[in-house]
């Protein structure tokens, strides 16, 4: 049972996707009830064209990722907040995929690359090196600060964003923040999950927190505690099951996901899950 | 009536002035020269038709709109500039009712937070409660949203503007598809309040619970039709100019109501199915009351 955990290696990937699978259970909170779970995808999406910019450009892979992510958030934010008629996940779709296209567009035309994407397409948790691992320490420390500092004016606005501005919540800047926090969160998570399946590791958790509870606190104490325990076990169930990290940790959340729904079908309680409006 | 001396707009200083305002959103102007006063205790109503400028009036107040003419100043400076401290309760049906929030964490959002801790504090938790039981919910404050009636969402909202201690409270339909004791409770609520000094604003459908509850209206129809007590604005003449209807008005014990008649007024009602209804008679559905008097201008 103990075996894996004398490797150095495996010992930073366990620690790399708890961590992440945290990170992304926090932020899915608000991306999930803000119906925007789709941004997950899009925004990996559009980080993989960061990246690939990045590397053209000999730009450190953090800085110019996230740099891509956030303007690439806050772009889709304007433009749903502007342009309401466009709605969210068109919004998303147009943003993320044109900065996709970018990406491999790039890749095609410098043929020469000698640096492999399919860690970031899929994710290696097995490549996680000790820079990686404090990147993903760093930004879940600065992300989970945001969130505190801002617990309250986060719900708010999530909750009802037409009207919190209102009661002088600056939703201008929340929103910028959030996206930072997001991209940051996106870009680290791309080395252990993969592009393909960061969306699941936000959508999932707080969906099973939905399922669970109807109190805003317990739902994000649930989905952090299940995105954790899901990059945990995840990593673990890969090691022996000898299958890619990133889909096990998903398939491990959609095992929780069918365990809350069972269980909150049992109950009587099944909210609508996906467009959550009443 | 519930005001026997009824607030006097003005009297206490002008709290919301708009001076030939035009303001609307992105493709133009809702509301066309706009001109009214509202002084600090006055509890008035805004009245009009779907689509009159009710409610752009009121996010023009919250410096929410684009101002395209004239002047608006809330406590003698520009709207949103922050010299009043403003709540606004918006229309429960743009509340997402499968949030999960409980009651108390509803009315937590509204107050001022008092520490950089993600969780309220002991004093922020107490005002809160406080004002749950004040307002009748105070036991319903660990249940879920959706788990309540009309009256106790109303209640919760409400709430939640109260604890961010407004001077100016505005209330977006405040009565809407809540029923008639539910409404009545509301507005009886809104009166204490008022008459504990906090100025109010609401839009309303609602024209005889407002001339039961409030002692000023303002008519709206992209502009302003009419303002005044709502015995001086509910007569035939500024219905017919706010509404484009004719609405008999009658009088009974001592208030203004107005009664809703059918578009063929006067001249039978079709079904489409050639049965040809009757135009109700007012003056005989009032005619066992008295003192009565019909003033609509076919009576």
């Amino acid at each position: 049972m103990l075996e894996p955990f004398e490797y150095q290696f495996f010992v930073r990937g366990l620690i790399a996707a708890t961590l992440v699978g945290g990170l992304c259970g926090l932020l899915g909170v608000y991306i999930v009830l803000r119906q925007m779970s789709y941004i997950g995808h899009g925004l990996s999406h559009a980080i993989f064209g960061g990246a690939v910019v990045s590397y053209v450009m000999s730009i450190n892979f953090y800085i110019g990722a996230s740099l891509w992510g956030f303007l690439s958030a806050l772009l889709i934010n304007l433009m749903t907040r502007r342009r309401p008629t466009i709605g969210a996940d068109a919004a998303i779709g147009i943003i993320t995929t044109a900065s996709f296209a970018l990406g491999i567009a790039l890749i095609s035309r410098y043929r020469t690359f000698t640096r492999s994407f399919d860690a970031a397409l899929f994710g290696d948790i097995l490549g996680v090196s000790d820079g990686d691992l404090a990147a993903i320490a760093l930004v879940a420390v600065l992300v989970v600060v945001v969130v505190m500092l801002s617990y309250r004016q986060l719900l708010f606005i999530t909750f009802d964003p037409d009207v919190a501005r209102f009661f002088g919540v600056p939703t201008g800047w929340m929103d910028a923040l959030f996206s930072l926090a997001l991209a940051g969160t996106v870009v680290v998570s791309m080395q252990v999950l993969g592009v393909t399946m960061i969306a699941a590791a936000i959508v999932i958790p707080p969906i099973v927190g939905r399922l669970l509870t109807d109190s805003f606190h317990r739902m994000v104490l649930i989905s952090v505690v299940t995105g954790a325990v899901s990059g945990l076990l995840g990593i673990y169930v890969s090691w022996y099951a000898d299958v890619s990290s990133g889909a096990t940790v998903v398939l491990v959340a959609v095992g929780f996901f069918l365990v809350a729904l069972a269980y909150s079908s049992w109950r009587g309680r099944t909210p609508r899950l996906g467009g959550m409006h009443a | 009536m519930l005001h026997p001396m009824p607030h006097l707009p003005g009297h206490d200083g002008v709290l919301v002035e708009f001076e030939g305002v035009a303001a609307g959103y992105q493709r133009g102007p809702v509301i066309h020269d706009v001109s009214f006063e509202i002084g600090a205790g006055d509890f008035v109503g805004l009245l009009g038709p779907s689509g009159a400028g009710k409610s752009t009036i009121l996010r023009t107040i919250l410096g929410d709109t684009n101002v395209y003419e004239g002047s608006v100043r809330v406590g003698g400076r520009p709207a949103s500039s922050g010299a009043v401290r403003i709540a606004y309760v918006p229309q429960l049906e743009t509340v997402d009712w499968n949030f999960p929030v409980t009651a108390e964490e509803v009315v937590l959002m509204g107050g001022r937070a008092r520490s950089w801790l993600p969780w309220p504090s002991r004093e922020e938790r107490e005002r809160a409660n406080e004002l749950m039981d004040r307002l009748g919910i105070g036991k319903f404050r660990k249940r879920h949203i959706r788990e309540l009636s009309g009256g106790q969402q109303q209640r919760v909202f409400l709430a939640r503007a109260l604890a961010h201690e407004p001077s100016l409270l505005l209330l977006d339909e405040p009565t809407r598809g809540v029923d008639i004791r539910t409404r009545d409770e509301v507005l009886h609520l809104l009166d204490d309040l008022n008459h504990q000094g906090i100025t109010i604003v609401l839009t309303t459908h609602e024209l005889n619970a407002v001339a039961a509850h409030l002692p000023w209206v303002i008519s709206v129809n992209e502009t302003v039709i009419a303002e005044g007590s709502p015995r001086e604005v509910f007569v035939p003449e500024i219905l017919r100019a706010t509404y484009g209807a004719e609405m008999p008005v009658l009088e009974y014990e001592g208030m203004t109501l107005v009664a809703e008649r059918p578009h063929q007024l006067g001249r039978g009602r079709h079904d489409g199915t050639g049965h040809e209804y009757p135009a109700p008679r007012v003056e005989m559905a009032t005619a066992d009351r008295t003192p009565n008097e019909v003033r609509g201008d076919d009576a």
